[in-house]
């Protein structure tokens, strides 16, 4: 009888440590929803900046690209209106503005 | 040019005046060559971050300038295949030299050089001038 009852305090001892088991093997399978996500958020990024850039040209020569706003951009030029003229220049600003800059300048 | 943050802010931005760049070639073949890399950045909508990013790196691009030119594409994020492909085939360079010599025939001398509404100021200027200025063309 004791045997018998030692027996089966071992069995619901070992079905007792398998059940408790099972959640310690989850955390490696949590990044994998996280991965998702991160590749599919960039076009969204990207869809939504492009109506800046369409919105201001005269000419719509320059593809769309990669519109999102970088580290080198001239300060305050986020949603500026950007483009060439039909001569072909490259112009910052709105194409109906009063007052036109025509700068003329070299690199080096 | 160091007045372009205020203008931008207090002109540009609020729709009062537009900025339109144009090429001087006045030194030599470095010139023509940023002069190009920011034209094929503005093909895919870089033209003005390129041109900042030019200014900011001139040191870096007196050795092997197309390896430099192809670098800061690449920090701005553009499709630097297309952008090697534009400078190496040259399809702005005809534009450009028209442009400077354009800029030429209208009496461009030095620079920089800005016409605001056809008024001329030539050399850099302090902002309080620009600000007069651009204040009596939009009266």
């Amino acid at each position: 009888m004791v045997r018998l009852f030692r027996l089966m305090a071992a069995m619901a001892l070992f079905v007792l440590a398998a059940c408790t088991a099972q959640p310690v093997a989850r955390p490696t399978l949590a990044p994998e929803p996280t991965d998702i996500q991160a590749t599919v958020a960039p076009p969204t990024v990207a869809t939504a900046s492009q109506p800046t850039l369409s919105a201001a040209t005269d000419v719509p020569p320059i593809a769309a690209t990669n519109v999102a706003p970088s580290v080198a951009a001239p300060a305050g030029s986020d949603a500026i209106p950007i483009g060439r003229t039909p001569e072909g220049y490259n112009y910052l600003g709105s194409p109906n503005a009063p007052v036109t800059i025509i700068f003329y300048s070299d690199f080096f | 040019m160091e007045n372009e943050p205020r203008l931008i802010e207090n002109y540009i931005k609020p729709g009062k005046v537009r900025l339109i760049y144009r090429h001087l070639l006045q030194l030599g073949d470095g010139s023509l060559r940023a002069a190009e890399a920011n034209e094929c950045a503005g093909d895919q909508g870089k033209f003005w971050e390129m041109r900042a990013l030019i200014y900011q790196s001139q040191s870096d691009l007196y050795t092997n300038i197309d390896a430099a030119l192809t670098k800061l594409a690449g920090s701005l994020k553009m499709d630097t295949t297309a952008f090697g492909q534009c400078l190496q085939a040259g399809t702005h360079r005809a534009e450009i030299e028209a442009d400077y010599d354009s800029a030429t025939k209208a009496g461009i001398r030095s620079r920089p050089v800005f016409d605001i509404n056809g008024k001329r100021l030539i050399g850099f200027q302090p902002y309080a001038l620009f600000r007069q200025q651009v204040d009596a063309a939009l009266k």
